[in-house]
């Protein structure tokens, strides 16, 4: 039997996008829309998002004929494209805090994405990038699981996600590895757990915010 | 053949509470130190750090964990090994209570009995009861398996590392160990876990030696390390083995993901006072009362 959830035409993931999209430009042109600004030099500065879909294992408690719908798959690598363009480099790109992101994740989980988990889900405080934000990730692999009655209650999706640019203090790279898990959320797969690691490596990170620990959850 | 059962007693509570089957099915989650990114090494390191999160309890919350006496197939069972844990999320701690099978309690509408015989009066619900009657608590959710079941959770983690404090030689139960530390198969750790002949204090050691399996269960799982998908390989599994009623597997991740955030040091063993010995009705000790009150307030003994 195979097993779906039917989403909307037009998920938030797309509003988030649009975000991400509207800091880009505004960051390209500064906003300025007077002659001056229009005849300034070109922004060197580009990005380019590399995440695609891995291997898909459905594991079930109930029937093994349970597949995973395509426009799902679809939905949970674009949410971690998403996630890794809002959350990572945009901050890059701009040097400006992180876009809203939690139309991503469920509600208790945005609650700490956004304050204590903050520092290692996004890349803030970093100079603006000099070069292209070039973000890779591995091909995204996702286990999902399905129930006794044959529905998909979770999927994980693994992160192995390098980026690299430069700022004007010289070149950073920042590696970010670990796992999301989503759940069904309303008409959508939304991030419900996650356990991120982040390295970053580079000048101008030296004073990285406070790290959270896990004594801080609830 | 469903190997465990899990009974939701109550519908009160919004989310399911069953530790040891997170200790059995969950993963410790804990990223170990990843690799630095390469490049030129004269630029600064900093490791930022590490996150995870899972929507988990945050009140207080007890369930019931029963061992029953049954082999796959029979239907009147007692519950001889009975744990009542109790988990304080927000403190990352838990304490278990030991009840030893021949502790006499008033079940509900059965008079005084010894407390394993309510399941097989009304099975799970009505031990449940009994127990929550006796300690003072609501237990909103309970779990039990037979002796093929917690074979087959053990086998199927590869086993558990368990510290045997003193030497068991007992014939009834075919525990041999020597003191020290022993790596315990599914047999192996029912046996341990059956012995009480000749243990000082009876059943009431043995159902110590139960609670110190749990927690040690937990840092087995604790040690493996799955991840998130592996998790989820271990929950489908499981779930293929596993009577639920009001559970489903998105609860026992959460609750799984909970149970392995604790600390095995942060768990208490203790078993209730009760007269000692073994075969026999025994009463509630002088202390019970207290430590009944202590640990129903947060799951924690403060002064116990």
């Amino acid at each position: 039997m195979s097993t779906t959830r039917r989403l909307r035409t037009v998920p938030p993931r797309a509003v988030v996008g649009l975000a991400a999209a509207a800091m880009l430009l505004a960051a390209c042109g500064g906003g300025d829309t007077d002659d001056t600004a229009i005849k300034k030099k070109p922004d060197p500065v580009g990005t380019e998002i590399d995440v695609t879909a891995g291997a898909v294992a459905v594991v079930s408690a109930g029937s093994p004929d349970i597949a995973l719908a395509d426009e799902v798959r679809d939905q949970i690598v674009d949410s971690v494209r998403e996630y890794i363009t809002v959350a990572s480099v945009v901050p890059l790109r701009t040097g400006q805090p992180a876009g809203e992101f939690g139309e991503l994740f469920t509600a208790t989980a945005t609650a700490r994405a956004i304050s204590v988990d903050r520092p290692v889900l996004t890349d803030e405080g970093l100079s603006p990038a000099t070069k292209t934000v070039v973000a890779r990730a591995a091909p995204i692999p996702l286990t999902v699981l399905a129930d006794q009655r044959g529905d998909i209650v979770l999927i994980t999706a693994g992160l192995d996600l390098g980026i690299s640019t430069s700022t004007a203090r010289g070149s950073v790279t920042i590696v970010r590895r670990g796992e999301l898990t989503f759940a069904p959320d309303g008409e959508f797969w939304k991030i419900a757990s996650f356990d991120l690691a982040v390295a970053r490596d580079g000048p101008g990170i030296e004073d990285p915010p406070v790290a959270p620990s896990e004594e801080g959850s609830p | 053949m469903s190997r465990a059962t899990i009974v939701r007693a109550v519908f009160a509570m919004p989310v399911a509470v069953i530790l040891l089957l997170g200790t059995l099915v969950a993963v410790w989650l804990h990223t170990g130190n990843i690799p630095l990114a390469g490049g030129s090494r004269w630029f600064t390191v900093v490791k930022v750090g590490e996150a995870h999160f899972t929507d988990e309890p945050t009140e207080p919350f007890f369930f019931l964990a029963v061992g029953n006496d049954g082999r796959t197939g029979d239907v009147d069972v007692r519950g001889d090994a009975i744990h009542l844990i109790g988990v304080n999320p927000a403190l990352r701690s838990a304490t278990i209570l030991d009840i030893p099978r021949d502790t006499t309690a008033t079940i509900p509408g059965n008079g005084r009995q010894k407390i394993n015989a309510a399941q097989a009066i009304g099975g799970l619900p009505l031990l449940t009861e009994t127990v929550a009657d006796l300690v003072g608590v609501s237990i909103p959710y309970a779990i039990t398996t037979d002796f093929d079941g917690f074979q087959a959770l053990v086998d199927g983690v590869g086993g558990v590392d368990v510290f045997v404090e003193t030497e068991m030689s007992d014939q009834y139960s075919g525990a041999f160990f020597t003191p020290g530390l022993h790596h315990m198969n599914g047999d192996e750790a029912l046996r341990f876990s059956r012995d009480r002949h000749d243990l000082p204090n009876g059943d009431i050691g043995r159902s110590v030696n139960q609670g110190n399996f749990i927690i040690a269960a937990l840092a087995q799982l604790r040690a493996n390390n799955l991840g998130a998908a592996g998790t989820l390989r271990s929950l489908a599994t499981l779930g293929a083995h596993t009577h639920m009623e009001g559970v489903g597997l998105t609860d026992l991740y959460r609750l799984g993901r909970l149970a392995l955030s604790i600390d095995p040091v942060n768990i208490r063993n203790v078993a209730i006072p009760v007269g000692t010995g073994s075969g026999a009705n025994l009463a509630l000790g002088a202390g019970a009362a207290g430590l009944f009150a202590d640990f129903a307030d947060d799951a924690v003994l403060q002064s116990h």
